[in-house]
C-alpha cells in the first residue's frame, strides 16, 4: 500500500478506570508501531469521557481498550456511547484483555467491534487492522 | 555509602580458575558426547534460561562452580546458618509445613466472609485479603471514578462497618491474614485495628500481615494515589506503628511476585525488590531504629515460573542475597536480621486461559519447585481458573489440596534443602546472586529506589522485558501449550467460572450512602481535620487515621483528606514503560 | 459536515479532521486551509524544545494550567519522532498533559515527525494554523526531544523556549551550538536535581557570551534565563509572564506579524520546493538515472538533463 505509508492508521490505546494491567498494552504498543501504525496513548486511569475527548482531538481511526480488571461491562458500553454522541461513532472500537465470553454479546450490542484474550498473536491483531485500514482507504478514495 | 554492594565479598570476584576438571570435560566432550551430537543434531540451536536468557551448557560439574569461585562454606553453609541458602530455618520443613494460604477478595463484607470461611474449611489456615480498585485508589463506592468496578476486583470498603461485616469468622481456625491495600495503609490498618476492637479479638493471637508495599505499586503495579515520596512515609508510619504496638504481627512485604508477572527477570526482581526494600529500611532507620530490630520485620513474597532450576535458585539467591545486604551494607549483627521472611508462591502468569485444566499441572509443578526452593513460611497458591475472572469455589478447593499433595505426597519436604550441591542449581544461584547485587549497585549509584521510580528506571526496563518475553512467544523460542503449542481449534471451556452478582454495586452504594446519612458528622469532620494536621506536620498518621476510622469516616473521605495535603500522583507514572 | 465553516466556529471535529487531512496530505485539507487562512494570523505561537526527556511534555502540561488561569484558550501540538523504519510511532506526550483533556477550551493534538527532520512534523504549520482559526489564544508546540541544528521550530515560532536540565554534560555543547543561538527564553527544568547549579552557570555564561556577539545580541530582548520544577509546578507563572513580555515586545516593535509573514512565506516556498522535487523525481528519466547507475554520465550532467527534460514536459 503506497497510500498506506502516506495514511498512516491512528489508533488511541488507552486503559479505563483503575485497571492499570499494562502488559498488554505495552505489547500491542509497539506491535501497532512496528506495523508503521501511529499509536497515540493516553496514560492510566483515564473515564471513558477522557478517552472520547482524546479521540476525539487525535482524530483516530480506531480506539483500542485494554481492559483486565472486570470493569468492561460498564464502563466499554459507556465509552462507546459517549463517542456516538460526539459525532465518533464512526471509529472502530477494539477491546482486549480478560473479557470473558458470557459478556461479549453485551460488548458487541453496545458498539465495540471486536475483542481479543490473552495469548492474542500480535501478528493476527496487526493483520486484522491492516485489513479494516484497506477496506477503509478504498472506501474512502 | 561509596561501597559497591557487589564488592563487599571479597570472596566474590567472579574470577575464573582452570581445574582438572577442564580436562576431563574435555575429554567427555570429545570422546563420548562430540560424536554423539554430531548424529544426533540438538533439538534447538541454542539453550537458555526461560527468563535471563541465561545459556544453559549441557552438563554442569565442579568445574562450573571452580570458575565461580564457589565455596561451600562461604555460598551455602548450613540450614539456619548464614548465609541461608539452605533455609532460614534449621530444619526444613520436618518440624512444620509452611502456612498453607490462599488470595481472596470479591464483592461485599459479607461475601467476603461467607467465602473466608469456606476456605478455611478447605484446609488452608491463612487468608489473603484483596480490595477492590476503588479502595486501593483511594475512593469510596459512590465515587464517579470508579464507577462499574466496586466489589469487582477484591472487596469493597468504605467503612468500618464492611470490615465488622467481613470478620464474620472464626478467629480459632484464622491464624494469619495477609491485607493488601498498600496507598491507603494507615487507613486500612486503622480499620483493621478498630474492627478487631469490636470482634473482641486478641491482637496477640493472630497476625496481621499488612503488605505495606507502596513501592512496587509505583513500579508495576498502580494502585498508587499520593506521589512516591508520600507513599513512602505512610507506609514508615505504619511499620513504626506496628513495631512500636503489634510487635507480634508483620507490617511489610515486598512482593517480588508483583514484579515477576510484570515481567521482571529474576535478577531484576532480587535487586528491584531488596533495593525498594533499602528504602523502606532508610525510611525506618531515620525514625531511630537500629537494623537489627527493623530487619527482622521485612518480609518477601517471591514466586516462581514455569522455569523450574530459574524459580528455584531465585528462591535460594533471595535468601542469601538479603544476608549479604544486611550484614555487609548495613552492618547488621544478629542472626534474625539476616533471615529472609518470605512466601513462596507459583506464579499466575504461566496460567493459561487456553485449556484451563492444564494449569493444574503447572501448579502442581511449580508448588513442588517453591518446596523445593524452601517454601518460606507461607505458600500462596493461584488457581487455574486464573487467566478468565477472580477464582471459583472448585478451583480453590483443587488449589487448597494442591498444596496437601505436594506437601504430604511426594516426600519433597522430608530432607532440608534437596538441591543443594546440584552443579547447575549452585551455579545458577551463584550467578543470580553476582548479577543481583551488580543491578543493585546500578540503581543505588542513581540514588536508590525512589529514584528509579521518579525516573521510571524500573518501568522502562520492565517495558522492556514484556516486549521481549512476548516476542519469544510469538516467534516460537518459547513453547506454551495452549497458547502456541497444541492449540485446539475449537476453545471450549472447560470450566464454569466466578460471576460477581450484579446488584453489588448499587446496594454497596447505598450503605455508605445511609452511613454517611445517620454518623455523627460533626465528629467525622474534626477527626479527617486531624487527620490533614498530621499530614502536614509530619507526624505519624496512625492515631489520626484511628479516631477518624472509629468515628465512621469512610475510608475515601480519610483518603481525599491526605491528598489535600499530599496531592495526587498523575496518571503519568511510566507504568508499562510505553 | 462543512469541515472549514464548523472549524471556524470552533468545532474540535472539525478541527481535528482538518489537521488529520493537512498531516496525510489529503487534498481536502489544503482547501479547508484555503478558506480558513484569512482568519489566521492571531494566536501566538511559542515553540517549546530542547534534549530528550528534558521535561518537556512536563513543562507544557503547567504552562496550560498557567495560561488557562489566565483565561487564554490554548492549542497544543505535541511532536514524537516516527520510527524511519516503519514509519510507525508511539505519540507519548500528552501522558503527561491528561488533566487538560476534559477542558473544552484545551486542544491537544499528537503528530508523528513521519520522516520529517528539524524537530516537527511537516504538517506543524498548518495544524498550528487550524488552531489558529479555531480561535485558540496561544498554540504550544512541543518538538521532539532535539539536538543542535533541529531547530526549525525557530522559524515557525514567534517565541522560542528551550527547555534544559541539569546533567546534560557534553550534551550542553550540543544546545550551545545550535539552540543558544535560537532561544527567546531559556527555562532549566528540573532544578530540583543535582547539579543544578552547574547547569544554571553554563547557561548563564553561554547568555553572556551571546549578548557579547553583534550578529546575535538584540536591543529589544535579552533572553531571560529561568528555572523551573515542571512535575511541582514551580516557576511557571515567571516563565508566563516572560512568555507575555517576549509578545509584547514583538508586539510594540511590529515584529510580531514580521515573524508571522515571514512564516507563510517560507511555508509558501517550501511548499513550492516540495512539490516541484516530488514532480522532478516523478518525471525523472528512467534512462537517464540507470546512465549514472552505470557511470555512463557524471551526475551534474545527468542534473541539468533531468531539468532541462521535466521543463520541457511542464512546457508541453
Ligand atoms: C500480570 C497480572 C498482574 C500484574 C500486572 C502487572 C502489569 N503492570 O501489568 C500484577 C501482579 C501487578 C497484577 C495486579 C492485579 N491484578 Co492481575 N493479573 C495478571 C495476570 C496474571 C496476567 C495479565 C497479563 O499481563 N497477561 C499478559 C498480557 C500480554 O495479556 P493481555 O493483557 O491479556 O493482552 C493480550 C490480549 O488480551 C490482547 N490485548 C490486551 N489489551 C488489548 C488492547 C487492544 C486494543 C487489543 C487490540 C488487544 C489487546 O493482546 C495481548 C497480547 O496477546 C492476569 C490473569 C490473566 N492471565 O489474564 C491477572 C488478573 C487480570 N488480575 C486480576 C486482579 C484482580 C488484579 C488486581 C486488581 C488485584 C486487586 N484486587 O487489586 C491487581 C491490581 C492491578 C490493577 N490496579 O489493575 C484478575 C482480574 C479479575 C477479573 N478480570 O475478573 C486477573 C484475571 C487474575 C484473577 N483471576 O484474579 N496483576
Ligand atoms: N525531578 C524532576 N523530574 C521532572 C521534571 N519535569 C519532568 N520531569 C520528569 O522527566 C521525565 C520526562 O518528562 P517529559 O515531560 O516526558 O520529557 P520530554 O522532554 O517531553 O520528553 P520527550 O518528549 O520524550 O523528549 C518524566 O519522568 C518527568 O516526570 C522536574 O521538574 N523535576
Ligand atoms: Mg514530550
Amino acid at each position: 500500500m503506497s497510500n498506506a505509508h502516506q495514511r498512516p492508521l491512528r489508533i488511541l490505546l488507552a486503559k479505563l478506570g483503575m485497571d492499570t494491567h499494562t502488559v498488554g498494552i505495552t505489547i500491542i504498543a509497539h506491535a501497532l508501531r512496528e506495523a508503521g501504525m501511529e499509536v497515540i496513548f493516553t496514560g492510566l486511569k483515564q473515564t471513558p469521557e477522557m478517552v472520547a475527548a482524546a479521540a476525539i482531538q487525535e482524530d483516530v481511526d480506531v480506539v483500542g481498550i485494554s481492559t483486565l480488571s472486570a470493569g468492561h461491562t460498564r464502563n466499554l458500553p459507556k465509552l462507546a456511547r459517549l463517542l456516538r454522541e460526539a459525532g465518533a461513532g464512526d471509529k472502530l472500537l477494539l477491546a482486549g484483555g480478560v473479557i470473558p465470553e458470557e459478556d461479549r454479546p453485551l460488548l458487541e450490542e453496545a458498539g465495540v467491534d471486536r475483542t481479543f484474550t490473552m495469548g492474542s498473536d500480535t501478528r493476527d491483531i496487526v493483520a486484522y487492522l491492516n485489513e479494516w485500514w484497506v477496506q477503509q482507504l478504498a472506501a474512502d478514495a | 555509602m561509596n561501597n559497591k554492594v557487589s564488592r563487599l565479598n571479597p570472596k566474590n570476584t567472579g574470577q575464573a580458575t582452570t581445574s582438572e576438571f577442564d580436562e576431563e570435560v574435555a575429554r567427555w566432550e570429545s570422546e563420548t558426547r562430540g560424536p554423539y551430537v554430531a548424529a544426533h543434531p540438538e533439538r534447538r540451536e541454542e539453550f537458555l534460561t526461560q527468563a535471563l536468557k541465561w545459556p544453559i551448557n549441557p552438563l554442569y560439574t565442579p568445574a562450573d562452580l571452580e570458575a565461580l569461585g564457589f565455596d561451600y562454606k562461604e555460598d551455602v553453609g548450613f540450614p539456619g546458618e548464614y548465609p541461608y541458602t539452605r533455609g532460614t530455618g534449621p530444619n526444613g520443613h520436618r518440624s512444620g509445613f509452611w502456612t498453607m494460604t490462599q488470595v481472596t477478595g470479591f464483592g461485599s463484607g459479607q461475601s467476603w466472609s461467607k467465602r473466608a470461611r469456606y476456605m478455611l474449611d478447605q484446609g488452608l489456615s491463612g487468608l489473603i485479603l484483596e480490595y477492590d480498585l476503588a479502595t486501593t485508589n483511594g475512593y469510596d463506592s459512590d465515587d464517579p471514578m470508579v464507577e462499574g468496578e466496586v466489589g469487582r476486583a477484591g472487596m469493597a470498603l468504605d467503612s468500618l462497618e464492611d470490615l465488622e461485616e467481613a470478620f464474620d469468622l472464626p478467629f480459632d481456625q484464622l491464624k494469619y491474614l495477609m491485607s493488601v491495600c498498600n496507598a491507603p495503609q494507615p487507613v486500612n490498618l486503622a480499620m483493621i485495628i478498630a474492627a478487631l476492637e469490636k470482634k473482641g479479638v486478641d491482637p496477640k493471637d493472630f497476625v496481621l500481615h499488612i503488605v505495606n508495599g507502596i513501592l512496587i505499586e509505583y513500579t508495576c503495579v498502580g494502585r498508587y494515589i499520593y506521589p512516591p515520596e508520600h507513599g513512602l512515609r505512610l507506609a514508615t508510619d505504619c511499620i513504626e506503628y506496628i513495631i512500636n504496638n503489634h510487635p507480634n504481627w508483620a507490617p511489610i512485604s515486598i512482593i517480588s511476585a508483583q514484579l515477576q508477572p510484570a515481567k521482571a527477570n529474576p535478577v531484576q526482581e532480587i535487586a528491584f525488590s531488596l533495593a525498594i526494600a533499602c528504602a523502606y529500611i532508610d525510611a525506618t532507620l531515620e525514625r531511630g531504629f537500629d537494623i537489627d530490630t527493623v530487619a527482622p520485620y521485612f518480609h518477601f513474597v517471591v514466586n516462581v515460573d514455569m522455569d523450574f532450576f530459574e524459580g528455584i535458585c531465585k528462591l535460594r539467591a533471595f535468601r542469601k542475597c538479603w544476608a549479604r545486604l544486611m550484614r555487609d551494607r548495613y552492618g547488621a549483627t544478629k542472626p534474625e536480621a539476616m533471615k529472609i521472611r518470605m512466601m513462596t508462591s507459583p506464579t499466575t502468569t504461566a496460567l493459561t486461559l487456553q485449556q484451563p485444566l492444564n494449569n493444574i499441572g503447572r501448579l502442581a509443578i511449580m508448588a513442588t519447585a517453591c518446596s523445593l526452593g524452601g517454601a518460606g513460611e507461607n505458600m500462596t497458591t493461584p488457581l487455574h481458573d486464573e487467566a478468565h475472572s477472580l477464582p471459583a469455589e472448585e478451583a480453590i478447593r483443587v488449589g487448597a489440596a494442591l498444596q496437601h499433595i505436594v506437601a504430604h505426597e511426594t516426600g519433597v519436604a522430608e530432607t532440608i534443602d534437596p538441591l543443594a550441591g546440584s552443579y547447575y542449581v549452585e551455579s545458577l544461584t551463584k550467578q543470580m546472586e553476582n548479577a543481583a547485587f551488580e543491578e543493585m549497585d546500578k540503581i543505588f549509584d542513581m540514588g536508590g529506589a525512589l529514584k528509579a521510580i521518579e525516573t521510571g528506571y524500573f518501568q522502562r526496563a520492565l517495558g522492556r522485558e514484556q516486549y521481549e518475553r512476548n516476542r519469544d512467544i510469538e516467534e516460537g523460542r518459547r513453547l506454551w501449550v495452549g497458547v502456541n503449542h497444541l492449540k485446539l481449534d475449537e476453545e471450549k471451556r472447560e470450566i464454569s467460572i466466578f460471576r460477581l452478582n450484579d446488584d453489588m454495586e448499587s446496594e454497596q452504594v447505598a450503605k455508605v450512602r445511609d452511613l454517611r446519612a445517620r454518623r455523627d458528622q460533626a465528629l467525622v469532620d474534626s477527626t479527617l481535620e486531624q487527620v490533614r494536621e498530621a499530614a502536614r506536620n509530619g507526624s505519624n498518621m496512625m492515631e489520626s487515621c484511628l479516631a477518624a476510622v472509629k468515628a465512621y469516616a469512610t475510608h475515601g473521605e480519610i483518603c481525599y483528606a491526605m491528598r489535600d495535603v499530599f496531592g495526587e500522583y498523575g496518571s503519568d507514572s511510566q507504568l508499562g514503560g510505553i | 459536515m462543512d469541515v472549514a465553516k464548523e472549524l471556524l466556529s470552533g468545532t474540535i471535529l472539525a478541527g481535528a479532521r482538518a489537521i488529520r487531512w493537512l498531516d496525510d496530505g489529503d487534498p481536502r485539507g489544503a482547501r479547508t486551509l484555503a478558506e480558513i487562512f484569512p482568519h489566521t494570523g492571531n494566536a501566538h505561537i511559542i515553540g517549546i524544545t530542547g534534549p530528550p526527556g528534558a521535561g518537556k511534555s512536563t513543562l507544557v502540561n503547567a504552562l496550560i494550567s498557567e495560561q488557562r488561569r489566565r483565561g487564554r484558550r490554548v492549542g497544543v501540538i505535541a511532536i514524537d519522532p516516527s520510527s524511519p523504519f516503519t514509519g510507525g510511532a508511539i505519540l507519548g506526550d500528552r501522558v503527561r498533559m491528561g488533566k487538560h483533556t476534559l477542558d473544552p477550551d484545551v486542544f491537544i493534538r499528537s503528530i508523528g515527525t513521519r520522516g520529517q527532520a528539524g524537530g516537527l512534523a511537516r504538517s506543524t504549520h498548518d495544524a498550528c494554523l487550524i488552531l489558529d482559526a479555531m480561535g485558540y489564544d496561544l498554540v504550544l508546540v512541543e518538538t521532539v526531544g532535539v539536538g543542535q541544528d533541529e531547530i526549525d521550530v525557530v522559524a515557525l515560532a514567534h517565541t522560542t523556549v528551550i527547555v534544559g536540565v541539569p546533567g546534560l554534560g557534553d550534551e550542553i555543547q550540543a544546545v550551545k551550538a545550535g539552540l543558544m543561538e535560537a532561544g527567546d527564553l531559556f527555562v532549566i527544568n528540573k532544578a530540583d536535581r543535582d547539579g543544578y547549579e552547574d547547569t544554571y552557570r553554563q547557561f548563564e555564561l553561554m547568555l553572556h557570551l551571546r549578548a557579547e556577539s553583534k550578529a546575535l545580541s538584540s536591543d529589544d530582548w535579552s533572553p531571560p534565563l529561568l528555572r523551573a520544577v515542571a512535575v511541582k509546578d514551580e516557576g511557571i507563572a515567571e516563565i508566563v509572564d516572560a512568555i507575555d513580555q517576549h509578545k509584547a515586545m514583538l508586539q510594540n516593535t511590529g515584529e510580531f506579524g514580521l515573524r508571522s509573514a515571514q512564516r507563510e512565506r517560507e511555508q509558501a516556498l517550501t511548499l513550492t520546493c516540495t512539490e516541484i522535487m516530488r514532480s522532478i523525481r516523478q518525471s525523472a528519466d528512467p534512462a537517464i538515472l540507470s546512465a549514472v547507475e552505470k557511470r555512463e554520465i557524471d551526475p551534474y550532467s545527468a542534473s541539468q538533463l533531468l531539468i532541462k527534460n521535466w521543463q520541457e514536459g511542464r512546457g508541453t
